[in-house]
């Protein structure tokens, strides 16, 4: 008989497990509750249209001798360096109702927080003019460039990474808890090989890994590393566990949209080997960010061109006719065409899109030529009430779980000085890398907001398991064409890019890496090109 | 009858359950990692159980007696269960023990019950027919226990409501038990009075357990608490014994006995130095103790006040044993209260300078405080002062905390700012430090206005003597992005902790 009421407790013990661990879960589902926010991010359904276009309206005519098409880092950069030069007869187009590209920004009750792009590391010591340009927007506040002094209200303040693995917190995002030693010394070796690459030069005195990437080292002894993966390279060099594995892999992730087994060893490397900036207040992995992300820099970019901004404009074909350009662009808000002649042309949109809009004899074919593989991302950010430190390890800037199918989140207030927030924004990052980019971003562009957010509140629940009720709004950016990623001889690919006199392109689908600097420095030497073609 | 007899079968699988789930609730949220406690209850409790089942072949005599007895101390011992524990975790250390004993004791008396009851019943149904029976209507009690606990009584009762709700249930069945067969009891009387004890003792258990668990938590402070609010920003208790005490988040704040010598050296050795001073900011100290200490000088004529809590401020605007505790200094014309954050304040929102800027933060036991003793702090700091400026720094103990303290030191240093040392023994916190900071140097003054109880030229002189155990060591500047007073400060504090 006891064998029974056993039997009995034992099930109802189970089950009182299984029902408080799910209780949240129920209580949620009972409620039903619909958590209200936007999906946005880069505007599709006005970019689909020219695959097809159809443009009727009035059509308006005007003669500009520099056209920019494309708001985003590079084609701002591009204005920026005109109108540093003093040239003023410009016009940026962008088909958005803002500028800044994968830099976008929102905002909520809790202050403005990314869309995409949210830090930049120190200016390495290749980079120059970015340090220029950093200590002109007050990001460096000394006039030395040789030993910088960093603004620190942007410095990444401390606490700045932390890791969920085994069920706990700890700091920094390389695993350490419940990583067995020899994978620990293995973490070294990789990182002392790594420091080894970020000082070697090659036979041109060049550094193997320098940004911008242009001025890095032609020598074959680095350019090997663009004939195998990073999977490859780790495998080849003897790296063989799983813990260094799960953060390169995070690594090429976080940077490129796609996992290590895609991803050119070289551009891997220079993850890791390229970034060699200083600065007298700082350490060399500090990185440089803003609650807004890299939306701060979009309004330095911006601030002096706004009248050459022109929003709402879709740029659907480009011609040539007797030496100068033909834009046709049509504009959202007047619902007309308008057609743009001019001179040259900096075109700073993705190559996807001018395979579609450049009409030009001799250029188009090229172009055609050129496959790129793009990777889709999505970004959530979470409004949040109450704070976020359930742990002894307190919450930081970014926080990653090691068993996580995102990148994890930024802390969006986490910069702010004030004690308490009432309200928080969390940004979680999602590059869409389960299916081929194709399918992810057809995937993507039918999910609905109720089950965007599914997916991102499960994924926090497994660090935060009471944070559903305290959810306000969660605002999901998709951007399916967000970078190029850097496959396997991929430096052969940005070698052979095309362009002529008049039009220069400027993106970091030919820089090869889709990150602020090289976008900064793809808009700098097409401002520099037409500079120079002027005079 | 029968349906009375079964109903009971039910209500007493509930209770059994009810409490094996509160145990295991109770031992998850106390002392964490849900699986193992639930594993570790359940197993005990089976156990206990099966020592009770065996048990039951010993009673031989006055089955029904002995039944009642058993549902009125599984009633008392459950009821009362939740409580006992919750109430005791603070303050024994083997609370491991005391727990399993509590599920033990209960798992054992639940395993009478059925084999007691069944023997009772056995003269009245068949055999086949009181198993069946039986064992049904036990099912489906735990079944309703299973499923309304995590659903409705833990969420809206809490567990020390539930225990007492089911230990209320186990008696009622004792004492239905007892009116049921009042004819064939012996000890009718005596059982009646016993269950009508029991069942008044787990009402009153039941309607006034929210006072008891703040009785629990009074149990954390020496005296009687007068004042217990929560604001956005912390948790502010005052209590009053022979003394005033006011703790922040449980940390002690002040005591009334010698919250003088901290202001006095907090606030003196600055505002002696020089005649001039008019302008005076104090950041923090919504105490409004350091203020009544500067409105001693009558050359003052300005006094901003920046302290982040309202609850804070208001409770030393209003509180009458507080006003007279800081002589009312808040609600001087004089004075200028802003709740507001310091650091914002001071870099968005400030456009005066001062000629006295006394700091009184919390010490940086987090990172949003260890912002407010960061470099980029001082250096607003520092632009917030006129030429002849004084700023002073509570700056956590130099004893306790050493290089903490001397982390603050370095890092005003290091905006440009000329910094003294000194510090003072506070009996309810120990050796106590403050940074001096100006941007001339500063003199020690000679003499101090008559008014005081613990600063004159003699104490200042050992004030700025520092002995071995406390002399400057060497340490890294505080910045945003290293954080690396609030290290030093958890790594020596946990010491004495």
């Amino acid at each position: 008989m006891n064998i029974n009421r056993r039997k009995l407790i034992l099930t109802a013990g189970s089950l009182a497990i299984i029902s408080l661990i799910s209780f949240r879960k129920l209580k949620g589902f009972l409620r039903e509750r619909i958590i209200s926010g936007s999906i946005s991010g880069a505007n599709f359904s006005r970019g689909h249209l020219i695959r097809d276009p159809q443009f009727e309206g009035e059509i308006t005519h005007e003669e500009i001798p520099i056209i920019v098409v494309g708001g985003g880092i590079s084609g701002l950069s591009a204005g920026y360096h005109l109108a540093k030069s003093g040239f003023r007869d410009f016009k940026i187009l962008d088909l958005e109702n803002r500028v800044g590209g994968n830099s976008s920004i929102g905002s909520n009750s809790a202050g403005s927080y990314p869309l995409g792009a949210h830090y930049v590391p120190l200016a390495s010591s290749e980079a120059i003019e970015l340090k220029e340009f950093f200590r002109d927007s007050g990001v460096i506040t000394n006039q030395d460039l040789e030993k910088p002094e960093y603004n620190e209200f942007f410095i990444c303040s401390a606490p700045q990474d932390r890791l969920f693995i085994h069920g706990r917190w700890q700091e920094n995002l390389q695993p350490r808890q419940g990583v067995p030693i020899g994978q620990q010394i293995e973490f070294e070796r990789f990182f002392s090989l790594m420091n080894k690459l970020k000082v070697s030069r090659g036979a041109d005195g060049l550094r193997g890994f320098a940004i911008p990437m242009s001025r890095s080292s032609k020598d074959s002894k680095f350019l090997e590393y663009d004939k195998m993966t990073m999977k490859e390279f780790l495998i080849k060099n003897e790296f063989l566990g799983e813990y260094l594995h799960w953060y390169v892999n995070y690594c090429c992730q976080d940077d490129y949209g796609a996992p290590m087994e895609l991803v050119s060893a070289w551009a891997g490397i220079h993850y890791f080997a390229s970034r060699n900036g200083e600065g007298k207040n700082l350490n060399s992995s500090d990185v440089i960010t803003w609650p807004q992300g890299n939306g701060w820099l979009v309004d330095k970019l911006s601030s002096g061109i706004q009248n050459q901004i022109q929003l709402n404009s879709l740029v659907y074909e480009i011609n040539e006719e007797d030496g100068t350009y033909l834009i046709k662009t049509f504009n959202f808000k007047t619902e007309k065409r308008h057609f743009i002649r001019c001179g040259k042309v900096i075109y700073a949109s993705p190559l996807f899109t001018a395979k579609r809009t450049v009409q030009i004899k001799g250029l188009q074919e090229k172009i055609q030529k050129i496959n790129i593989e793009y990777s889709p991302w999505m970004t959530a950010n979470i409004l949040f009430k109450g704070s976020l430190n359930d742990s002894s390890t307190p919450l930081c800037w970014d926080n990653v779980n090691y068993h996580g199918k995102s990148l994890g989140y930024i802390y969006g207030n986490h910069q702010n000085v004030n004690r308490v927030n009432e309200k928080i924004n969390l940004t979680q990052y999602w590059p869409l890398i389960k299916s081929t980019p194709q399918k992810a971003r057809i995937r993507a562009l039918t999910k609905t907001h109720q089950e965007w957010c599914e997916d991102v509140i499960t994924e926090l629940e497994l660090t935060h398991s009471d944070i559903r009720e305290r959810i306000e709004r969660i605002d999901v950016s998709l951007w399916g064409h967000a970078m190029a990623i850097p496959k396997v001889g991929f430096l052969k690919r940005i070698n052979q890019m095309v362009e002529n006199k008049n039009f220069i392109f400027a993106h970091t689908d030919h820089a090869g890496v889709s990150i602020f600097e090289e976008a900064f420095y793809q808009g700098l030497n097409a401002a520099n090109k037409v500079i120079k073609g002027k005079s | 009858m029968t349906f009375a007899l079964l109903f009971s079968v039910a209500v007493i699988a509930t209770c059994g359950l009810v409490y094996e789930l509160i145990a295991g609730a109770l031992a998850s949220y106390l002392l964490g990692d849900s699986i193992t406690q639930f594993s570790f209850i359940i197993g005990v409790y089976l156990f206990a159980m099966g020592v009770g089942s065996y048990l039951s072949k010993f009673i031989t005599k006055r089955l029904l007696t002995t039944f009642i007895n058993i549902e009125f101390i599984v009633g008392i011992v459950g009821g009362v269960s939740a409580t006992v524990l919750f109430l005791s975790f603070e303050y024994i250390n083997s609370f491991r023990i005391l727990l399993y004993t509590f599920v033990f004791v209960i798992g054992t008396l639940v395993g009478l019950e059925i084999p007691l009851l069944m023997r009772i019943l056995q003269d009245k149904y068949e055999f086949k027919d009181l198993v069946s029976k039986v064992f049904t209507v036990d099912y489906i009690g735990a079944l309703f226990a299973s499923i309304t606990f995590p659903l409705i009584l833990a969420p809206q009762l809490g567990l020390m409501r539930t225990a007492f709700l089911f230990g209320i249930f186990n008696i009622l069945v004792g004492l239905w038990t007892l009116y049921l067969f009042r004819g064939e009891l012996v000890s009718f009387k005596f059982q009646r009075t016993t269950g009508i004890f029991f069942l008044i003792f787990l009402v009153f258990g039941f309607v006034y357990s929210n006072q008891l668990l703040q009785f629990a938590e009074s149990n954390h402070y020496d005296d009687p608490i007068i004042f217990n609010k929560k604001s956005p920003y912390q948790k502010l208790v005052l209590t009053k014994g022979h003394d005033l005490k006011l703790y922040i988040n449980g940390n002690l704040q002040f005591s009334s006995m010698d919250e003088y010598r901290y202001h006095e050296a907090l606030v003196h050795p600055g505002m002696a130095n020089n005649e001039n001073i008019k302008n005076v900011l104090v950041l923090g100290g919504g105490d409004g103790f350091a203020v009544r200490e500067v409105l001693k000088y009558s050359q003052v004529e300005k006094i901003t006040l920046v302290d982040l809590d309202p609850l804070m401020t208001k409770l030393f605007k209003k509180n009458k044993d507080l006003v007279s505790l800081n002589g009312n200094s808040l609600n001087s014309p004089k004075v200028t209260v802003i709740n507001d954050d310091a650091f914002v304040w001071l870099r968005d929102k400030n456009k005066n300078k001062y000629d006295f800027i006394i700091i009184d933060f919390p010490d940086p036991s987090n990172f949003s405080l260890g912002k407010l003793y960061s470099k980029s702090f001082f250096k607003i700091v520092k632009s917030s002062l006129s030429d002849e400026g004084l700023m002073v720094i509570q700056s956590t103990s130099p004893y306790f905390a050493r290089k903490s303290y001397w982390c603050v030191g370095n890092t005003i240093d290091h905006v440009g700012l000329k910094t003294i040392p000194y510090h003072a023994y506070v009996p309810s916190f120990g050796e106590w430090g403050y940074f001096m900071a100006s941007k001339k140097p500063y003199v020690f003054p000679a003499k101090f206005i008559e008014d005081l109880k613990f600063i004159n030229a003699d104490t200042l002189n050992q004030m700025f003597q520092f002995p071995k155990d406390m002399s400057k060591v060497k340490t890294e500047v505080n910045r945003l992005n290293n954080q690396i007073l609030v290290h030093y400060f958890e790594e020596e504090w946990s010491q004495f902790n």
